[in-house]
């Protein structure tokens, strides 16, 4: 059995009696960008601050290559953390800030240098060696506090939510960069985000993390298309997961789910699923398929608002009890549409236990039988 | 986290202040309720003795009054020029940079140096402020050999030395002020003068507060001047807590007598400040 | 543009009860002894007396006080610098009990000044057979509530992250101090210490107290000497006594004026 790089068993935290971590096992291959997603407070900087040494494990241990993290002091683990906020030090150049870690840690001078300068070369920022952190742009520091991780030569990156005070354009870039850098390196990368769409692009594998506790952890693409409960595939939705009441109705070997908006076909559905008939549906809104021959379908929903993207529109349509959002490409979008049909065969449909949110199933409906 | 840490780190700054801020406080009284021993012993226990002796000589009273003219004459007076200062000095003209380092040149002098420099000015020999009040026809003003004008003379030389200190305070709270709010009453209409009395002052308040409570606290202290000028003449006109205490404690040798003083003071200054944190927070 | 014409009036109007002592000290100081008293003032120096400054440097000890002052003053900033530095990374980046008690009994050491304690501390001293030396002009003040407290708002404002990243790097505890905190409050640090340095270079009072020996004696107490000898006669040495007196302070003034107002911006609290 190969080791994991990093694993995670059964690790804790509380304050006092509130638990912020639940008891949680993970295990984060060698070379593995590992993505933890999740919303604000669900646990997941506390899990990074914790492996990093910042805080203390209360239950549970972290394992470094097999070796346990907890006697060891952050200094001496051989992790490098860039954080949110960048954290360099205003009063240093960006030599500085990337020199200090290294002497810190015993290297001599001529060793230090050499690292810093192969770093900064690797990393485009030679031209800004003798700034300060106050003197370039916020992608430029992004670039220095990766900097300072790199010139570590560390075994682990810890990386907290460090794209988020950038602005869109450059974080596009900067996000591609990272995962260039990352393949080239090939170091074990922990990274934080609160925003899909970096997990998903980023991540070899992710965990979507709520209320300290670890809902699913996967492939993205697998996550995605198969989200384990309710709340994953809420947030793995954009803008928003449309959920709706259903009834699950059995017929010959099939299932129809009935909702608000249309009656899908489910046509080869888990042997163990429960009995009960009420159940709640997921469908997100690009998974949903439309048509505008409202004279050929059955039932038709009024349009209430439509946002253009740029190449996808939002189609915002109101049925009884709710509101309907729909992702269209632009090109497939009338001029004069007033009203729009569900079409059931070829829509994608997530069935979701009524009373525990846990995924029953996931399909692509066939036409109604 | 909790370790002994934090309390190593804070043990000499504690050490210190126990040893000659804390202790001292329980020392005095001591001290006062004690008869003059030899040396640095302390004598028989006598009560509260020393202030009722001290309550019943007139000469406290006059001192302790002349103490308190002292700081509620000097501290509004300088406080009103230095707000006047600062909100000149606030504007965006040319040179005010020029303008706040000389008005606050006086404040780093040496007290010392300061009230030789007075000596000579106010002098009645020679000095040149008598000089140039003949020239447009007043005096010669009696300053330091005249009971009626020695204390104010100080006044003078203690607002003249202190004023540059409460500008910048005041300018740093003008200049903290929300732009927001004065660009809104402008909006409003209000004239500069209403602005000031209805906007600036009150948004001021903290400010004034934490100068007068250094002013009072400071001007309380005033010793310096009192002893190099005037050594509380002529006939104590000028005496005033400090240097009375001074006067028992190391002139009579009656550190008991001196002892009671400092700590009346001391419960004098507490109750202005409760008094005016009382005005301020209302 | 009348508002401005009448602000620089008012300005400039004021520079003359503020910079005509000034003038007059060092007018006074250049002039021979025959030219100090006369009917009518001479605003200018006829014969400039420069040999007044070395009259009045030899009128006293004040090369031994000049040297005092320096020990003293440069002992007791040194001092405060290093025990508020400590106390403030305490109260600034440390969680223990008491922690909020002990910052008030700091703070409040602020509204018991020397002048209301300095009989028991003389005593104090006294009994220590501390009198007359350097030890009795440094020890009350080693430690500063206000140094402290100025520190403490200064290391507050460092985040919690720089922290963070600094232990990664291996600088904990002191070494976080050193090497992050300090440079990082420069402009407090400097500013204090500014003040600091003012303060006891100027100090009269509490050398008065507890020195009445040449050997021990700042310059301000020998100044003061001078003042209580020369009080009726030699006006020109004693403002030249005065110059070199101040001289230190304002030429620190004039040199850092920049950090000097920064420091009092810092030091008031905010409107």
């Amino acid at each position: 059995m190969i080791e994991p790089a990093l694993r995670f068993a059964g690790v804790g935290k509380s304050y006092g009696s509130a638990r912020i971590l639940e008891d949680l096992d993970l295990e984060i291959a060698e070379g593995e960008f590992f993505v933890l997603l999740g919303p604000s407070g669900c646990g997941k900087t506390t899990l990074l601050r914790m492996t990093a040494g910042l805080q203390t494990i209360d239950r549970g241990e972290i394992y470094l290559r097999g070796a346990p993290l907890s006697p060891i002091p952050p200094e001496r683990r051989n992790i490098a953390m860039v954080f949110q906020d960048y954290a360099l030090y205003p009063h240093m150049t960006v030599y500085g800030n990337m020199a200090f870690g290294l002497r810190r840690h015993g290297h001599d001078k001529t060793e230090t240098d050499a690292r810093v300068r192969r770093t900064a070369a690797l990393l485009g920022i030679e031209p800004l060696l003798d700034r300060r952190p106050h003197q370039i742009s916020g992608g430029q520091q992004q670039r220095v506090a990766l900097g300072r991780a790199i010139a570590r030569d560390p075994v682990l990156y810890l990386m907290d939510e460090p794209l988020s005070n950038l602005d869109a354009q450059v974080r596009a870039s900067v996000r591609t960069e990272i995962k260039e850098l990352q393949r080239r390196l090939g170091v074990t990368t922990l990274y934080v985000t609160h925003d899909q769409v970096e997990a998903m692009t980023l991540g070899d594998r992710m965990a979507v993390l709520n209320d300290g506790a670890i809902q699913q952890a996967g492939r993205p693409i697998d996550i995605y298309r198969e989200p384990a409960n309710e709340f994953v595939a809420r947030f793995l939705a954009t803008p928003r997961l449309n959920l709706l009441e259903g009834t699950l109705e059995h017929s010959n070997g099939s299932i129809v789910v009935r909702t608000p908006v249309g009656a899908f076909a489910w046509t080869q559905p888990p042997r163990s699923l429960p009995a009960t008939a009420k159940v709640r549906v997921g469908m997100r809104p690009e998974e949903i398929k439309i048509s505008f021959d409202v004279a050929a379908a059955g039932a038709s929903l009024p349009i209430r608002l439509i946002e253009t993207l740029g190449s996808q529109v939002l189609v915002f349509a109101d049925f009884d009890g709710g509101e309907l959002t729909v992702s269209i490409p632009a090109d497939a979008m009338p001029h004069d549409a007033q009203r729009i049909a569900i079409v059931p065969s070829g829509s994608i449909v997530h069935v979701f236990d009524h009373a525990g949110g846990a995924a029953l199933g996931h399909f692509v409906a066939g036409g109604e039988g | 986290m909790t370790s002994a840490r934090p309390y190593l780190y804070l043990a000499p700054t504690l050490a210190v202040l126990a040893a000659f801020t804390y202790f001292p406080l329980a020392r005095l009284a001591e001290l006062s309720l004690h008869a003059p021993g030899i040396g640095t012993s302390l004598g028989p226990w006598i009560g509260f003795s020393a202030y009722s002796t001290l309550f019943a000589n007139p000469l406290f009273w006059r001192v302790a009054g002349q103490t308190l003219l002292y700081v509620f004459a000097s501290v509004p007076i300088a406080m009103a020029v230095a707000l006047a200062l600062a909100l000149l000095l606030d504007q965006p003209l040319r040179g005010v940079g020029v303008f706040r380092v000389l008005y606050y040149t006086p404040v780093v002098m040496p007290t010392v140096a300061v009230a030789a420099l007075a000596l000579w000015m106010f002098n009645a020999n020679g000095g040149i402020i008598d000089y140039l009040l003949h020239a447009i026809g007043i005096g010669p003003v009696p300053w330091l050999v005249d009971g009626a004008w020695a204390l104010p003379t100080l006044m003078i030389v203690a607002v003249w030395k202190n004023v540059g200190y409460y500008m910048i305070i005041y300018l740093a709270g003008l200049q903290s002020l929300p732009r927001a709010v004065l660009d809104a009453a402008r909006l409003d209409g209000a004239r500069p003068i209403a602005r000031f009395f209805t906007i600036t002052l009150p948004l001021l308040r903290p400010t004034t507060f934490f100068l007068a409570v250094v002013a009072l606290i400071g001007s309380f202290q005033v010793f310096d001047f009192v002893n190099l000028m005037t050594q509380g003449g002529p006939s104590n006109a000028t005496n005033v807590l400090v240097y009375f205490a001074y006067q028992n404690g190391f002139e009579y040798v009656q550190l008991g007598m001196a002892a009671a003083i400092s700590l009346v003071m001391f419960a004098m200054v507490l109750m202005i400040l409760g008094a005016l944190a009382w005005a301020f927070n209302r | 543009m009348i508002r401005r014409c009448a602000s620089y009036a008012v300005l400039v109007a004021g520079l003359i009860p503020l910079l005509l002592p000034f003038y007059w000290m060092a007018l006074t100081s250049l002039k021979p002894k025959r030219e100090v008293f006369t009917a009518v003032p001479q605003w200018w120096p006829a014969h400039p007396a420069w040999d007044n400054y070395r009259s009045a440097w030899v009128a006293e000890p004040f090369a031994g006080f000049f040297f005092n002052s320096i020990v003293v003053t440069a002992s007791i900033v040194a001092l405060q610098l290093a025990l508020a530095s400590l106390a403030a990374f305490a109260l600034s980046r440390f969680e223990f009990r008491g922690r909020s008690l002990i910052f008030w009994i700091i703070v409040a050491a602020l509204i018991v000044p020397v002048q209301i304690t300095f009989i028991a501390n003389f005593m104090t001293l006294a009994h220590l057979g501390l009198l007359n030396t350097y030890a009795a002009l440094v020890a009350p003040y080693a430690a500063s509530a206000f140094g402290t407290f100025l520190l403490r708002q200064a290391f507050a404002a460092v985040p919690r992250q720089l922290e963070d990243a600094a232990r990664l790097d291996g600088c904990s505890g002191l070494a976080f101090l050193w090497h992050v905190l300090l440079p990082l409050s420069r402009p407090t640090v400097l500013a204090f210490a500014l003040v600091a340095v003012v303060t006891h270079w100027n100090d009269y009072f509490w050398p008065l107290i507890v020195t009445n020996n040449n050997a021990v004696r700042t310059l301000p107490i020998g100044l003061g000497m001078f003042v209580g000898q020369e009080v009726t006669t030699d006006w020109n040495l004693l403002m030249a006594a005065s110059i070199f007196v101040s001289a230190p302070m304002l030429l620190l003034f004039f040199l850092m004026q920049r950090y000097f107002v920064q420091s009092q911006l810092r030091t008031g609290i905010r409107g």
